[in-house]
């Protein structure tokens, strides 16, 4: 048995969710389906005999005409205008409109009509709650910001008045004493540098990203050369490739490569001939694969994911840090559309991959290539 | 604390020190005094302080006008009148439109930085924690902007 194409039409126009009306351009309506019935609050022959202007809500008139307008022109519209039902109430409809002619020559038009009532709600909702969450996000900045100003005040005063005596007062003071001095200093350090780290974490949060194209090869140069400046009585071996680039905000790249370069460099330090190795690697489908790989104490895979998370720490004390690095990278790198993960086994070294989304290129050289 | 502001009304003002943090302003002129960058330091706690002094008016309405200090060192986050707000109007007054004025502050942060040199600063100076690095730093400052620096208008000194 076969359907017949009225049988198919009547049963869409039968079945449809949205409400459909076959008018005449005048606004004249021939018929409306059960969907429109129920939209309005009226009978298909109460429509029929309201006509267009009928269920437009009066107070949106003038755009309706323009609406009507715009379509005897263009021969089809689709836009939002304001309804009426029976009961008075108005709501959203997203409506679509051709004109055609019919089998006897008339011109004649469809309309169909979605209330977007629910949509628009759900809209002004999820604006308000981004408006809510950007709020949240620059107060909790602003407290950041705050927090970390106010305590470096006091710290400056523990490691100034900590130098100072042992500077202006050293001679009086045995060697116990000027120790016991040193800790306060070294200890005034460390915090302050926990504060830049809480400082740099809050920033990654609502700070714009602002893509460019990054010489990553020149960057790692670069932060190789200031860890080789910071800790001259190391000798470690940088292999940078040449040409290695990407679409990246060039100052968020940066925190990355300084933290994976810093970590490779801090967690080296126990090798005779340390290497650090920096490259990219191209896929088929041209996804580029960065990374940095070093021969030092690795750790253990078991750990791996807990290395990204925000204040975890896989070494102690002996290693400085702050336990926020990895989990800034991984945050830069997301904000990047990428991702980054770690390989390692204890004592045979780390590689750390990163990935970052969008029109990526490196020109750079294989695997392992080397300048 | 003892008084931080030297008692030498013969001596003219060389640096004028705006901070609001007691600890802050006797590191800054334990560093200042180090190398002997100035002999005379006045320092005042909030900027509506330093704009009283500056324009001689409220508590310092005796104090000699032209003696305008050499070098204003500035902190931004002040009670009342902050950093910004004084520059502002220093900048937008003649008599001050060319002095030194150095921001030294704990933010580092781009927007500060930026809006110090829209509203005219002549340098923006991080306060770093370790002392070290804030005493080489305030020496540096203190020796460029009072010794090799020429300002314009400068009071001859004496």
């Amino acid at each position: 048995m076969t359907t017949s194409p009225a049988e198919a039409y009547r049963a869409l126009f039968e079945n449809s969710l949205d409400a459909v009306f076959f008018t005449a351009p005048d606004g004249q309506v021939f018929a409306a389906n059960p969907a429109a019935c129920a939209m309005f609050g009226f009978t298909e022959t109460e429509l029929c005999a309201l006509g267009r202007e009928g269920v437009f809500d009066p107070a949106d008139r003038e755009r309706a005409a323009v609406a009507v307008a715009g379509r005897a022109t263009a021969g089809q519209i689709r836009t939002v205008l304001s309804y009426r039902r029976r009961d008075g109430t108005t709501f959203p409809g997203e409506v679509s409109s051709r004109i055609f002619t019919d089998a006897s020559g008339e011109q004649r038009t469809c309309v169909v009509l979605r209330d977007i009532t629910e949509r628009e709600q759900m809209q002004e909702r999820l604006a308000g709650q981004l408006r809510q969450t950007q709020t949240a996000n620059d107060q909790l900045a602003a407290f950041t910001n705050y927090v970390v100003h106010d305590l470096r005040v006091p710290l400056r005063a523990l490691n100034g008045y900590s130098l100072t005596l042992a500077a202006d007062h050293g001679d009086r003071l045995d060697e116990t004493a000027r120790d016991l001095l040193d800790r306060i200093g070294e200890a005034s350090r460390k915090m302050d540098a926990l504060l830049e780290d809480l400082l740099r974490w809050s920033r990654l949060g609502r700070e714009e990203l602002r893509r460019a194209p990054a010489d990553l090869s020149a960057m790692a140069r670069t932060c190789a050369a200031q860890l080789a400046a910071g800790d001259p009585d190391r000798d470690v071996t940088f292999r940078i490739a040449d040409g290695v680039a990407g679409s990246a905000d060039p100052d968020l790249i940066r925190t990355v490569l300084d933290n994976l370069l810093g970590n490779a460099w801090k967690y080296t330090a126990r090798q005779p001939r340390p290497a650090i190795d920096f490259g990219a690697t191209t896929s088929a489908d041209g996804l580029v694969t960065y990374f940095v790989a070093d021969n030092g104490d690795g750790f253990d895979p078991a750990y791996a994911d807990h290395l990204f998370q925000p204040f975890q720490r896989l070494h102690s004390a002996e290693f400085p840090g702050t336990g926020l690095g990895l989990a800034s990278v991984r945050r830069i790198v997301e904000r990047h559309g990428g991702r980054v993960w770690a390989e390692a086994a204890v004592d045979h070294g780390a590689t750390f991959s990163f990935t970052l989304d969008g029109a990526v290129q490196a020109t750079g050289s294989g695997p392992h290539g080397c300048s | 604390m003892t008084d931080l502001n030297d008692t030498g009304p013969v001596e003219p003002v060389e640096i004028l020190l705006a901070e609001d943090e007691p600890s802050d302003a006797d590191l800054c002129i334990r560093a200042l005094r180090g190398k002997h960058v100035a002999n005379h330091i006045v320092w005042v706690k909030d900027g509506a302080e330093a704009l009283d002094f500056l324009f001689a008016r409220g508590r310092y309405a005796n104090r000699a006008h032209a003696d305008r200090p050499r070098l204003l060192l500035l902190d931004l986050k002040m009670p009342r009148v902050d950093g910004f707000d004084v520059l502002r109007q220093l900048r937008a007054d003649e008599r001050f439109a060319t002095m030194p004025v150095v921001i030294m502050t704990s933010s580092a942060e781009e927007r500060d930085i930026v809006r110090g040199y829209d509203l005219g600063v002549n340098s923006y100076v991080p306060k770093p924690v370790d002392f070290a690095s804030f005493q080489r730093a305030v020496e540096e400052v203190g020796l460029y902007w009072m010794l090799l620096n020429k300002a314009p208008g400068t009071v001859a000194v004496p």
